[in-house]
């Protein structure tokens, strides 16, 4: 199950690949491991205290995406389709559209001279192109980018805690860092 | 000789001997595995004489019904018996099967120099194994079995490192991130050689085929073989791709080249290599 509304565990949930897990229960922490070239997408309604996190691959759905899935599997997958759908999960949870901020984290690059470009992203710089699909999804849906950790070419985990919308960045292999606090961007 | 006497070696190729001579035996496991290979590769092969040779060892059999169940395989019906997955999925499958999870213990561990956390590096291998089989498909490389065997164990090198050596990896990963160097390049600078090495004199030793031996030396640096192999080309390519979607990344990152050219070489699309990567990221979830 893709898409998830947790209420009845408390603490770390892993959102793997693909997936979008939003959460009410304050004692819950949204965590995505690993993140290489993938985007951690935190949504948070300071007001209403609810979390949500899609763990995004691609920037979007290829012209013949093969074999039909069933419409909730994967719902995180791609950044045009999971960022509206994120936003439509946490709205559903209870929170309001209005309120909803975000964070972003990973989009790293595999080391080379890709990824320093200024230029619009070649297909293969998958972070590069994921980050720029994202805050485009973001701008579409009217949902105002509060910080974001991206780029590199470490992996990083982004846990996104329901309590308080502090987002917190451990680049693997070092200390855990805060990037920001979602529940106070709001005020 | 003591680990501690081993690092007064100077000599890099002497370091490498000691490792490999010192390194854990093949495990029992793999030995069948590699008596499977060699009965599936012959002719008239029955799907018995495969089913035997598993049942041998009972884990074996255990785990290798335990993946013909798994989302890797998406076997139609629940598999029960050995010669239930032979039926179904087909004796090439149940070969590579048999090599995967006989590896698996080893590939398992947490790989502490590359802060690779425990089953980490099973599931960057698992996952390489998969995307180096579905990459294989796409370039019509007609023995794909063999890239999901490569990419199984192409990083096997870096368990064996992370034992002897687990202090020199700060110094390492520290020449990477302020020389700008790939990591395999600063580890030869610290070490003298790097994973791949390492990891092509341990399969050397394990008597497994040359051009697996190669695919593992070169999976970093295809353009440096001796013969330009597309297994080695398609092992690269699916290492990237697994880094990409950071399954199983450690301390090293992402801090690895693609070589230019590679994916021309092998006459692959923008849209296959995304095609993977979605495929890929559907089957790599986490155990815990």
């Amino acid at each position: 199950m893709a898409v998830m509304t947790n209420q009845a565990t408390g603490d770390g949930i892993s959102v793997e690949m693909a997936e979008i897990k939003v959460s009410t229960r304050l004692t819950d922490r949204l965590i995505a491991y690993g993140l290489g070239a993938c985007i951690g997408l935190c949504v948070y309604d300071p007001v209403l205290r609810i979390a949500g996190l899609a763990h995004i691959v691609l920037p979007a759905r290829q012209p013949s995406p093969g074999p039909a899935k069933p419409s909730n599997m994967f719902a995180g997958k791609f950044a045009d389709t999971a960022v509206p759908k994120l936003v439509e999960e946490v709205v559903r949870s209870g929170g309001k559209k209005s309120n909803l901020v975000a964070a972003v984290a990973g989009g790293a690059h595999i080391f080379s001279a890709l990824g320093g470009s200024t230029s619009a992203p070649s297909r293969l710089e998958i972070g590069a192109r994921n980050v720029l699909a994202v805050t485009e999804a973001l701008e579409r849906e009217g949902i105002r980018l509060i910080a974001q950790d991206v780029g590199g070419s470490h992996g990083r985990t982004v846990t996104l805690k329901a309590c308080d919308g502090t987002v917190y960045i451990r680049p693997i292999g070092s200390d855990e860092v805060l990037l920001t606090n979602l529940g106070k961007a709001g005020s | 000789m003591t680990p501690t006497a081993f690092k007064e070696i100077e000599d890099p190729q002497k370091r490498v001997e000691w490792l490999v001579e010192n390194a854990a035996d093949l495990p029992a496991q793999t030995r069948i595995a590699i008596q499977v290979s060699r009965l599936v590769n012959q002719r008239n092969t029955s799907a018995s004489q495969v089913a035997n040779a598993i049942s041998s060892d009972q884990v074996l059999t255990a785990r290798v019904l335990k993946m013909a169940n798994s989302a890797f395989y998406g076997a139609p019906r629940r598999v029960s018996t050995l010669t239930d997955a032979i039926v179904l999925l087909g004796m090439r499958a149940i070969r590579d099967m048999a090599m995967a999870v006989s590896c698996q213990d080893v590939l398992e561990r947490e790989v502490k120099g590359y802060s690779i956390r425990r089953g980490d590096l099973w599931r960057h291998s698992s996952c390489c194994g998969f995307a180096a089989q579905l990459l294989a498909k796409r370039a019509r490389y007609q023995v794909a079995e063999e890239a999901f065997v490569a990419g199984l164990l192409h990083d096997i090198g870096k368990v064996v490192i992370s034992h002897s050596l687990a202090d020199e990896f700060v110094e390492i990963t520290r020449r990477s991130l302020e020389e700008g160097l790939p990591y395999t390049e600063a580890e030869r600078e610290v070490l003298g050689f790097d994973h791949a090495e390492i990891g092509a004199r341990m399969t050397e030793r394990w008597n497994l085929p040359p051009q697996l031996v190669q695919t593992i030396q070169f999976h970093h640096k295809p353009s440096e073989q001796p013969e330009m192999s597309p297994l080695t080309q398609i092992v690269h390519l699916a290492d990237v791709l697994c880094m990409m979607l950071g399954i199983g990344l450690g301390g090293d990152g992402l801090r690895y080249e693609l070589e230019a050219g590679t994916i021309e070489a092998l006459h692959l699309t923008d849209e296959d290599i995304e095609f993977v990567l979605s495929q890929v990221s559907e089957i790599a979830t986490r155990d815990d």
